[in-house]
């Protein structure tokens, strides 16, 4: 093997290694919402004050969590002191930026949209944001996609739709557009966010990054979702689960949680952010997987044949790995 | 230099000032005094900053060889692109 192969065989081997944890990033964040659901079948988020209220509390709780967990990981591998570094450029407040789009916009709204539209229509439309971040990514990040990538991407999103499709029953959702209103701007702030950190995170490193996103987006839930939606109810719920187990269910899946966003953080630095979300939905795939693992989720032949065409697109998404060596065009 | 950069920020300041490319070991060299006693400075994090900054085109290569452990060198040095993005340095670093 002559030098210019070595070279060519390390630098797809780092892009292949991106995809991986794109992947490792869907099945974690799968994991996570699973163990969430868990959690609001609990107290005190059972004690419906609003319908509204406990999944965003429970929303903010987690990032909460996720951002102690990847504190203490960047304190383990010396990463710590980049934190403070960082916030004082312009990556690092573009990073505080995505955060808002992803934690506040796209998981409140993602939140809100299971409630008001129920969980199927909420996710088929929220798995659409890969679509809305490669448009953006090529736009802002000159990012190259060729025509595969996009079909895979166009597929990923497919399949979610008909694994998530449940014919909805009439009448059970009376704020029904108000639901899918929110799912699309939870689709738009979740693609917002994957192109924006990426730009940010050409300087920053992935694993800062996620630390800073999480602590931002749990404080502008804590200083300005919280009390503009709720006032001092929305404080009393999180001291409420502190008294109760369902306090160390979220920190079990605010640790997935926060892995699972390091990993894909990473996957947008390493193989591009376009690639990085398609394999992100695969999210939807996982999260019936362990469903019917852990919580009895029956499977039926939608989840079998939209499985299978997340699949496919996942594969399309990262097939030709030389395609990889360069993420944007000059 | 008043403040500490953050490490990506600091690999390619670096390059901005040389002439020659570099490789990961030569830069090593360069940030020991500022980043040698923290738990992220290591080798193999160091050439893991490299092999994304190229890929995102921040950096390009310009030399590579193999050396007597038959390990391979890259040689890197600053891109078009990654010279646009040195307008996010603060201050003291212009």
């Amino acid at each position: 093997m002559n030098t210019t192969e070595r070279l060519e065989k390390q630098e797809i081997g780092h892009a292949k290694r991106g995809l991986l944890f794109g992947v490792v990033s869907g099945a974690s964040w799968g994991l996570s919402g699973v163990i969430m659901s868990i959690a609001f079948g609990m107290a005190p988020f059972t004690d419906g004050v609003s319908l509204l209220l406990a999944p965003i509390v429970g929303a903010a709780m987690h990032d909460g969590f996720a951002g102690l967990w990847v504190f203490f990981y960047n304190l383990f591998n010396g990463k710590w002191r980049e934190y403070g570094r960082t916030i004082r450029t312009k990556p690092g407040m573009l990073v505080c930026l995505a955060a808002c789009f992803g934690g506040p916009i796209g998981m409140s709204g993602y939140m809100l949209g299971i409630t008001l539209a129920g969980p199927s229509y909420a996710l088929a439309i929220t798995a659409i944001y890969p679509a809305i971040g490669a448009v953006l990514s090529v736009i802002i990040l000159k990012e190259k996609i060729g025509i595969r990538t996009w079909i895979g991407i166009l597929l990923s999103i497919t399949g979610v739709m008909i694994v998530s499709w449940v014919p909805p029953a009439a009448g059970m959702y009376p704020y029904f557009y108000a639901g899918i209103g929110l799912a699309c701007l939870a689709a738009i702030g979740w693609g917002t966010e994957g192109v924006i950190s990426g730009f940010g995170m050409d300087m920053v490193d992935p694993e800062v990054a996620v630390g800073i996103r999480e602590a931002a987006s749990f404080s502008v839930y804590l200083v300005a979702v919280l009390p503009i939606m709720f006032g001092v109810v929305g404080y009393q719920m999180i001291a409420a689960a502190f008294t109760t187990t369902s306090v160390w269910i979220i920190i079990v899946a605010a640790l997935l949680g926060g892995g699972s966003y390091i990993c894909w953080y990473k996957a947008i630095n390493m193989t591009g952010a376009s690639r990085a979300m398609a394999l992100n939905i695969t999210y939807a795939l996982w999260s019936v997987f362990f469903g019917w693992l852990l919580i009895g989720t029956v499977i039926t032949p939608n989840l079998i044949i939209g499985g299978l065409v997340i699949t496919c697109g996942a594969i399309l998404v990262g097939a030709n790995p030389k395609e990889l060596i360069n993420l944007r065009s000059k | 230099m008043a403040i500490k950069l953050p490490l990506r920020f600091r690999i390619l300041y670096l390059m901005s000032t040389k002439k020659d490319s570099v490789n990961s070991e030569d830069i090593m060299k360069e940030l020991e005094n500022d980043y040698g006693k923290e738990r992220q400075f290591k080798k193999k994090a160091m050439d893991n900053h490299l092999l994304s900054m190229r890929a995102l085109g921040l950096i390009e290569i310009s030399e590579v060889s193999i050396d007597k452990n038959d390990e391979l060198i890259e040689n890197y040095k600053i891109s078009e692109s990654g010279i646009g993005r040195l307008k996010y340095l603060p201050k003291a670093y212009k």
